[in-house]
């Protein structure tokens, strides 16, 4: 069984790709990975005796944002894998898609107004060029595309 | 016999002054206390409080010497200052910082002098020895207001790097003022200006030269190579004063070493040494500054002797006319010209207001002017001179520090981004709400209310924090920087609470000094991480975002 991954930056930003990925696992049956990558040019830019606590930390916010994914999931009761990676953004999602013999890849494409955030077109070249190096589908969420996923959110105790 | 008596002497003498300094900083901490419910600059109210004590002249068994506070109380702040202020950013305004430090000082030296020399009749050395020291800004008062408003960084790296470096250059004018008068053999003395500017460079790029060889030394050195924190800060200090000890000695700028020092230990130094020791350092020098202003604002208030100002009335008015003339004419037309040069850079006009109206005067112009003697000026002259720079110290601090931050908010300059205001308020009312639900809770379990009425309300309170937590996720949703900034936040004080308890569990002897030292080091580099993480993340999102909006 082939998978689905959902790169996510975790938070209310992905709350729409993440339900949106869910729904879709449920539906194709099958096993959903959410990613994190953490960028690693900031781990390059630091000195040479902090780079590992740099890494080490943004390895932990990776793993509390798809922890607050994980949870998301568990309220629908779909199982989800996690899967935390520090390098560059593009070729960190191409590698992994390659390991895991993904099949559809589900990017979110969040409001916001920080520069780490795509704009419109960036997002949709982003999703071309990742699906012309893998040949595995990619798909850019909208919240207002998945605005009924959203709307009545199911309870998540711990972290509302 | 006689020799015992002097030792007492002396032992009385050490504990006199002991006495003072507890009294001063007991008397610092009550008014930080107290001023934490009125909206006053805590300094302007240590100088208030410091002229409230002068009435008691017993009071304090100690006087203030300008040796008291050049070469004791300045370099500490000095150094404290420059140890944040960041050299990429000070780069990018180094240009109209030096145009308005070194022509703009140079400028109100004459203008000042000119002025009090025309209207008060002050013989020509004397009008420029007070031109110069009164030329000198000092912006803590300011700048603790701009950190409180959030105020971008480029005007704070403005206001005070025109300071840091004003003060160097007031002071060489100053001297080479008092040593043309004293050459003269109270003569009218006369001032070479190529002389003068000779001597100037001589002694303000020797300062700056010896500053940065010790910082550079004590930056690559000890901070890099020595791994203790408590040697390394105990280094910073002698640094600090002897940057300034050093220099004077040469018979160069004290006070620019002590700038050009801070300046290196705080962009390579920090950077060479352990996050452990960046911590370390920055709680000492932080704790230092605010004893330090402290005793300097009070010891302000305390050497102003009222009695002396209502007659001198007259030549203050004109010494605070021709301060703010010379501001306007200074800050205006220079900003104007760095614009014209360099229109990318160009200061904003409300910024150019700020930078006016918030040029106080404080320690440095005092300390001068405690220092000018009646043998080089002549008693009246030296006492009118001391007089009007109390007067306008006192002006600039009681109008213009009171006022500047209604100025800052007026120009709207300490408006934070809509979203991050939104971002509060969605979040206070959240909490509020929560809280009242918690108060709900106490009250059912103790009986005060009715289960029906309780449960009635505890309904329509969880109805309103569902609604709360919809819009604050909502709001999330849209501006996700904003989430991942509470995230480095919550992450950060979860990471502060671990490093407790660690110091917690040495203290109790659960684990030995070196584990202790491995694990805090531990922590730190994970704070220091958090922190360029988050700096990395500015840089991404733009923090200069807020002046363009501007």
């Amino acid at each position: 069984m082939n998978s689905i991954v959902c790169a996510t930056r975790g938070g209310e930003g992905s709350r729409a790709v993440q339900l949106a990925a869910i729904d879709r696992a449920k539906q194709m049956g099958k096993k959903l990975v959410f990613l994190f990558v953490a960028d690693s040019h900031v781990v390059e830019r630091v000195d040479e005796s902090l780079q590992t606590a740099v890494r080490g930390e943004l390895i932990w916010m990776g793993n509390v944002m798809l922890q607050i994914a994980k949870l998301r999931a568990g309220a629908r009761h779909t199982q989800v894998q996690l899967v935390v990676r520090v390098g560059d953004f593009e070729e960190d999602i191409c590698r992994f898609l390659h390991e895991s013999k993904a099949d559809l890849l589900l990017l979110g494409a969040p409001r916001g107004t920080s520069a780490t955030v795509f704009g419109d077109d960036a997002i949709e070249k982003f999703a071309q060029s990742i699906q012309a190096a893998t040949n595995v589908n990619v798909e850019v969420i909208r919240p207002e595309a998945v605005k009924h996923l959203t709307t009545a959110p199911a309870p998540i105790n711990h972290h509302d | 016999m006689e020799q015992i008596n002097l030792f007492a002497q002396e032992a009385a003498g050490i504990i006199q002054l002991e006495l003072g300094f507890v009294t001063l900083l007991s008397i610092a901490a009550l008014v930080a206390i107290i001023i934490r419910r009125v909206r006053l600059p805590y300094t302007v109210a240590l100088v208030v409080v410091g002229l409230i004590l002068s009435f008691f002249p017993n009071f304090l068994n100690f006087s203030v010497s300008s040796d008291l506070i050049l070469a004791i109380l300045v370099p500490p702040l000095l150094f404290e200052a420059t140890l944040h202020l960041k050299w990429d950013k000070l780069r990018n305004d180094l240009f109209p910082i030096l145009l308005l430090a070194i022509v703009g000082t140079l400028a109100g030296t004459f203008i000042v002098g000119g002025i009090v020399m025309q209207v008060l009749g002050i013989p020509l050395t004397a009008a420029i020895a007070f031109g110069a020291l009164i030329s000198a800004t000092d912006p803590v008062a300011v700048i603790a207001f701009f950190r409180t408003l959030g105020v971008s960084k480029r005007l704070s790296i403005l206001v005070e790097g025109e300071s840091l470096f004003n003060e160097g250059v007031a002071i060489v004018l100053f001297s080479l003022a008092v040593g043309a008068a004293a050459g003269s053999g109270g003569q009218e003395a006369t001032l070479s200006l190529s002389g003068t500017v000779v001597t100037f460079i001589e002694v303000a790029f020797g300062g700056l030269g010896i500053g940065l060889a010790l910082g550079y030394v004590v930056s690559y050195v000890i901070l890099k190579n020595v791994d203790d924190h408590l040697i390394e800060t105990a280094t910073t200090v002698a640094l600090a004063f002897g940057a300034y000890v050093v220099a004077e000695e040469f018979q160069l700028s004290g006070i620019l070493a002590v700038v050009a020092a801070g300046i290196m230990v705080g962009n390579i130094g920090m950077h060479n040494t352990s996050p452990t020791t960046q911590l370390t350092l920055e709680n000492f020098w932080e704790f230092m500054a605010f004893a330090v202003n402290s005793l300097v604002f009070l010891v302000l208030g305390l050497e102003i002797d009222i009695a002396q100002l209502l007659p001198n009335i007259v030549a203050i008015l004109v010494a605070v006319l021709a301060i703010l003339l010379s501001r306007t004419i200074i800050v205006y037309a220079l900003t104007w010209l760095h614009g014209r040069l360099d229109k990318q850079r160009a200061i904003p006009l409300s910024y150019r207001h700020v930078m006016y109206w918030g040029g106080l005067r404080g320690a440095i112009s005092l300390a001068l002017a405690l220092t000018l003697s009646g043998s080089v000026f002549g008693l009246q002259i030296a006492q009118e001179l001391r007089v009007m720079t109390f007067g306008v110290v006192l002006f600039t601090l009681l109008v213009q520090g009171t006022t500047i931050e209604k100025l800052i908010r007026r120009l709207r300059l300490s408006e934070k981004l809509p979203q991050e205001l939104e971002q509060q308020r969605k979040q206070a009312s959240l909490y509020a709400k929560l809280s009242g639900k918690k108060e709900l809770d106490r009250m059912r379990s103790e009986g005060i209310l009715f289960r029906d009425v309780s449960e009635a309300m505890e309904g329509v309170y969880e109805a309103e924090i569902a609604q709360h937590k919809s819009a604050l996720r909502r709001h999330l949703q849209t501006y996700p920087e904003l989430e991942r900034e509470m995230y480095l936040q919550a992450r950060a004080d979860v990471i502060k609470a671990e490093r407790n308890a660690i110091s917690d569990a040495a203290r109790r002897g659960f684990i030995s000094e070196g584990v202790h030292h491995e694990l805090i080091e531990e922590a730190d580099k994970r704070l220091a991480a958090l922190e360029l993480i988050r700096e990395n993340r500015r840089s991404l999102t733009g923090d200069e975002e807020t002046e363009v909006r501007k």
